[in-house]
This record gives C-alpha cells, sequence and structure tokens, in this order.
C-alpha cells in the first residue's frame, strides 16, 4: 500500500509560512498533480513530503505509518528534481547504482534493475556515459530511472520537464503518464504549467498561497472551478472575466447586467447574493460563440479585436468589450472582418459567476 | 568594370591590407612582451641549474659565464654526503603531512559553514577569526606557539612542526575551498541523501570528487607554503637532524663564505619534488564536473 495522507500540514522557514495547513488524501496508484503560481508553496509542500524540509506542524502518513520523524531515505520514496540533480562524476549506471548500494542491495539484483529501468526509458546505450555527455531528454530519463530502480511506494516529480524544450516536453509527458500507467505507482507531479497538470493528472490540487484552493480531477476543475483563481489558472487560453452586476436572483437563476448593458440569466446561484452585488462573469475563450453576419441579430455584444493568432487549426483573438479585455477562440475558417469587430453571444449554460469573494456561485439543478 | 565598381573595390581591400598589417604588428608586440617576461622569470631558474653544475672556482671568478664551462656533479655528491636527503625527508613529512591536515581538516571546515545554518552569524564571526591568524605577522603566533609546543612536549619534533603548519595555511585552505564547495548543487546532494547516503558517504562519495579541482588547486599552493617555510621552521626545530630544507639551505649562507654550488644544488633538488607533486596531480584541476549540468 502506498497511499499517502496529508493532516493540517504546515511549513514555515524562520516567520515567514509558506504551507499553511494543508490536508490530503492520496489513493494507492493515484497521479497527483500540485499545480500553481510561483511562490505558492508547491515545491515546498513536495519536499516536506520527501523529508527534505522538516514540517513546521501537521502529520504525514505514507502507507498508513507516520512519516514526520523518519528519514527522507527510509520513507520509500524517490525523487526526481528539476535540475535532474545527476552525479556528474558517476556514468550513467553509477548514478543508478549509487543509491542501490547505498541501500545494501547486491550486485546482481542492483544490475537486473537497473537493465530493467534502462529498457522501459531506453537508456540501455547510454549505461557509460557521463551526464555532460547526454541531452536534456536524457539526462531526464536517467533521473527517473534512478528513481525507479529503487522501487518506491511513492515517486515525487518537482518540475521535471520546465528545462526541457517544449517538444521534448510533450514527448516526456506522453512517457511518464506510460510510465505511470506501467508501473501503477503513487506519483505526485509538482509544475506550474497548468496543460502538464490537464493533461497528466488522475487528480489536480491546485495551490495558492500555501494552501489548496481545490482537489479533483483535470475536467471536474476545468468545468466546476470553485473559485475565480482555479477558473482563471486551468484551461488555456485562461477564462475571460467580465464584471457584473445582479438585477435579480432566486434559488435557481441569478440575474445580471453586463457594463454594455446587456442583461443576461444564468442558471447559476448563490444562497449569499444579493440584488445589486458587484460580481464577476466567467466564460472560456472556446464557449463564446463568434456570430457571421447572418446571425448577428442573435448578438449579446461586439468584441473589438487587436491581435489575433493563426494556429492553423484555429484563430486566438484578443480583443476587448467595454474596456474588459477578452479572448476568443476562433474556427480556423472564420473570416475576421477588415474592422476587427465580431459580433458574439454568450451562452448562459456556460457561463460561471464568482462573487466579489471570489466563490464560485452554484449550478442550478 | 565601371568606376563606381572600382571605388567600391578599392574601399573593400584597402582596409583589409591596413588590418592585417596592424594584427601583425600587434601579435609582434604580444610575443615580444611574452619573449621579455618569459626571460625575466626563467633566467633565475637557468641560473641556477646552471651555477648546481659548475666547478667551485668558476662562479666566484672575475669574469663569471652564464653556462657552466665543464659540467661536475661535486656540489650534489657534497650535499648528499651532508645529510642532504634525510632533510628532504623531513621537508617531505612536515609538508604533505601538514597539507593532508589542513585539507581535510580545511575541507570539513568549508562543508560545515557552507551547509549548516549557525546561529548570531557565527560562521562570518569564524571565517573573519581564522583570517586574523593569517593577516597577522608570524612572529605574533609565534611566540604563544613556542609556549604550547613546548607545554605539549612537541618542541623540535617534525610532528610538532607539522601541527604548527596546519594551523597556519588552515585560513587559506578554508577560504580556497569555501567557494568550490557553494558550486556543488545542494540537490546533487540532496538526490545522494534520499539515495540513503549518510554524511559522511556523501562527502565521501559525492562532494569530494565533485570539489576534486579546488582540492587540488588549494593543495598545490598549501605544499608550496609548507614546502618554503622558514621562520616557523627556525624557531621551533633546533636539532641539525630535524632540520627541514629552508633551514638546511642556510647553513651554507655563513659569514665568511656562501656556497653558491650547495645552495642551487639544492635550489635544484628541492623544487623537484613539488614540480613533480603539482605535475601529477594537475590533470584534475580541469574545472566543470559539477558546473554546466543545470
Amino acid at each position: 500500500m502506498s497511499d499517502l495522507k496529508l493532516t493540517a500540514v504546515k511549513k514555515s522557514f524562520a516567520k515567514t509560512e509558506i504551507i499553511k495547513g494543508v490536508d490530503l488524501d492520496i489513493k494507492d496508484g493515484e497521479f497527483i498533480v500540485f499545480v500553481g503560481p510561483s511562490g505558492c508553496g508547491k515545491s515546498t509542500l513536495l519536499r516536506t513530503i520527501a523529508g527534505l524540509e522538516d514540517l513546521s506542524a501537521g502529520a504525514i502518513e505514507i502507507g498508513g505509518k507516520m512519516v514526520n520523524n523518519i528519514d527522507a531515505a527510509k520513507r520509500g520514496i524517490a525523487m526526481v528534481f528539476q535540475s535532474y540533480a545527476l552525479y556528474p562524476h558517476k556514468s550513467v549506471y553509477d548514478n543508478m547504482a549509487f543509491g542501490l548500494k547505498m541501500n545494501g542491495i547486491d550486485k546482481e539484483e542492483s544490475a537486473k534493475r537497473i537493465q530493467h529501468a534502462a529498457e522501459i526509458l531506453q537508456l540501455d546505450q547510454l549505461l557509460d556515459r557521463k551526464p555532460k555527455q547526454l541531452s536534456g531528454g536524457q539526462r531526464q530519463r536517467v533521473a527517473i530511472g534512478r528513481a525507479i530502480v529503487r522501487e518506491p511506494d511513492v515517486f515525487l516529480f518537482d518540475e521535471p520537464l520546465s528545462n526541457l524544450d517544449a517538444e521534448l516536453r510533450v514527448e516526456m509527458r506522453v512517457q511518464l503518464t506510460r510510465l505511470h500507467r506501467r508501473l501503477n505507482a503513487t506519483m505526485i507531479y509538482v509544475t506550474h504549467d497548468q496543460v502538464e497538470a490537464m493533461t497528466m493528472a488522475d487528480r489536480i490540487v491546485v495551490l495558492k498561497d500555501g494552501r489548496i484552493e481545490q482537489v479533483g480531477s483535470p475536467l471536474e476543475l476545468y468545468k466546476q472551478p470553485r473559485n475565480k483563481f482555479v477558473a482563471g489558472f486551468l484551461g488555456s487560453p485562461k477564462m475571460n472575466f467580465i464584471d457584473a452586476v445582479i438585477t435579480q436572483c432566486d434559488c435557481q437563476h441569478t440575474q445580471i447586467t453586463l457594463p454594455g448593458g446587456v442583461s443576461l440569466s444564468v442558471p447559476k446561484y448563490s444562497l449569499v447574493a444579493q440584488v445589486g452585488d458587484k460580481i464577476s462573469l466567467g466564460i472560456r475563450p472556446n464557449d463564446l460563440i463568434a456570430l457571421d453576419d447572418s446571425q448577428s441579430t442573435d448578438k449579446d455584444f461586439d468584441i473589438q479585436i487587436d491581435v489575433s493568432e493563426h494556429l492553423g487549426g484555429q484563430t486566438i483573438a484578443y480583443g476587448s468589450y467595454a474596456d474588459q479585455s477578452l479572448i476568443i477562440e476562433l474556427d480556423k475558417d472564420f473570416a475576421l472582418k477588415d474592422q476587427h469587430q465580431i459580433a458574439v453571444k454568450l451562452p448562459v449554460e456556460h457561463c460561471h459567476l464568482f462573487a466579489s469573494d471570489g466563490l464560485s456561485f452554484t449550478a442550478a439543478q | 568594370m565601371n568606376p563606381l565598381q572600382q571605388t567600391a573595390a578599392m574601399t573593400a581591400t584597402a582596409p583589409k591590407v591596413n588590418f592585417s598589417m596592424l594584427r601583425l604588428s600587434r601579435s609582434f608586440l604580444f610575443y615580444a612582451a611574452l619573449v621579455l617576461c618569459l626571460t625575466f622569470f626563467i633566467t633565475p631558474v637557468l641560473w641556477m641549474v646552471a651555477t648546481a653544475f659548475k666547478e667551485p672556482g668558476e662562479y666566484v671568478s672575475s669574469t663569471p659565464s652564464f653556462w657552466p664551462s665543464s659540467l661536475t656533479l661535486e656540489h650534489f655528491q657534497a650535499l648528499i654526503n651532508d645529510g642532504f636527503l634525510k632533510r628532504l625527508g623531513n621537508t617531505v613529512i612536515v609538508a604533505f603531512g601538514a597539507t593532508a591536515a589542513s585539507i581535510m581538516l580545511g575541507f570539513m571546515a568549508a562543508y560545515a559553514l557552507v551547509r549548516y545554518q549557525f546561529p548570531a552569524r557565527l560562521d562570518i564571526a569564524f571565517l573573519l577569526l581564522v583570517l586574523i591568524v593569517k593577516l597577522m605577522p608570524p612572529i605574533v603566533v609565534a611566540i604563544p606557539l613556542y609556549g604550547l609546543l613546548k607545554d605539549i612536549g612537541l618542541l623540535d619534533s617534525l610532528f610538532g612542526l607539522v601541527l604548527v603548519y596546519q594551523l597556519y595555511t588552515l585560513p587559506f585552505c578554508i577560504w580556497m575551498l569555501l567557494g568550490f564547495v557553494r558550486d556543488v548543487p545542494l540537490e546533487i546532494e540532496e538526490a545522494a541523501a534520499l539515495d540513503n547516503a549518510n554524511i559522511l558517504q556523501r562527502l565521501w562519495h559525492i562532494v569530494l570528487p565533485l570539489c576534486k579541482p579546488g582540492l587540488v588547486a588549494t593543495s598545490i599552493f598549501t605544499l608550496i607554503l609548507c614546502w618554503n617555510e622558514f621562520p616557523f621552521a627556525l624557531l621551533f626545530l633546533q636539532k641539525p637532524s630535524s632540520f627541514t630544507l629552508p633551514l638546511y639551505i642556510s647553513n651554507f649562507i655563513t659569514e665568511n663564505e656562501t656556497f653558491w654550488g650547495q645552495l642551487m644544488g639544492i635550489g635544484l633538488l628541492s623544487s623537484i619534488p613539488v614540480l613533480l607533486f603539482a605535475g601529477f596531480i594537475q590533470k584534475h584541476l580541469i574545472r566543470g564536473f559539477s558546473m554546466g549540468l543545470k
């Protein structure tokens, strides 16, 4: 069993509290991704789980056993560092063998495990090389190999792909997902890249300022973000937010008015919302419906476009409506008008509402 | 070629000639300066080597020559008969012993200063304090050291001198090694800690090999410092049989005569072990093990 439980975990450096009480249950074999902006404490939390940082308060259990006071090496974890942290003076083979030697595993068994890991990661031909003779991707695979041979209960990855170029990152992302399926081990992966989080995770943990904002499957977080931060952080391009004022509300719908005077009835509600409250309407760029001339009578408002990016399969257009920046995703065949003004419709079923404190309104049943 | 093209061609070729002339004269000046510098530094060494092989009368003649008219090994013979090898042995023991001790302690001190957190900036205070030992004139520390060595019965012993040299070179070693230890990425050590390596195993298997260039450079300098040290040896060694080479050399400059042949012979012979040591370990000076991986 390699489930992991964090209870009220806190971590401070001197007087600065970095992790402000984290509770989390991670199931055996799960691929969990910690995601959040720089400085949110995700790497610190990972290092605390690894035992590289002491806990200030709370408890960490791995496989039902409290590990607060257990040395990092005895926790049954293996970690892949952002900088790979390979031993530069040792060959690839020795890099993988070092941990096994330190753990008293005999040479025969070591050789078997290293060979197995090398096969999985296609490192067979590189075993005699020194790290400086390897490319970034190969080094990364060695770092993963070093973790695999130890056969840990939990794998920890600290932004392992951030030093790779975009193409290699995509390739390694797929390889890591395959590896997780093959080993079926519990993995915790730290990243600030929400695309990595969305594509790899069984569950995503969104962190901000040392606290968990939301935990859930990628689609759950994408479709039902608990607050404005999560809504804005996940999804690419990021969600649009438009200021709005509540004009009417009941326990099923909220009637709002947008700055340009557009009125909408959104099937979301909040028990504490009141008429006159200033709120934010959130809509993802791909949910905004761009209308052509024949449909323009159905429009809610026009977006004045200033920049458009043609990506081949789609076009991302950046513009504004009533002094609010907006992004819209257009079909590749959509013809942008000369005056760069697009009539759009807001599908109310895809609109999110966020109160002034950032909390999301509940979807009507 | 029309006139316009001609002008263009001329302007294109004219500066080229100037540039190549300039480059040529620059490199000539550079090599001339290099030869001058080299001559300045190498002449005394050549003079030492030449004199060591000269007949006794030749170097005190009124018309001294740079190169010996006939080669002789009599100065070396005299030195060996006089117990040169014993003094060389003493110097090897003292210099290598003190270097080994200084490097080992300096490395551990540098590691502790880099990796551990000390309250109230004690690490900075310690670094400045050890530097003061090095900044003070040797005679200031010599007197208390003399008393100390006398009390523990190590006066006039090679081991005592090893301790003194170790003390004297330790600040240099700590300061030199500090930067090299700092260059070892913390994450590599953390990876080793996760691999179940304890502090000594981490030092031995990871940090030490990564600091090898620094250790080599520091040990060469420390060895030279100890090898040539004179004032402490003069104060703390009394028996001629315990003398180190710098003390032994001073015997050849007397009130009545300076034995140039033997003096230069010792100079030549005593340089060889340090040169061999430096030559043997200089290949480890190449930096870059721990660097360039991020």
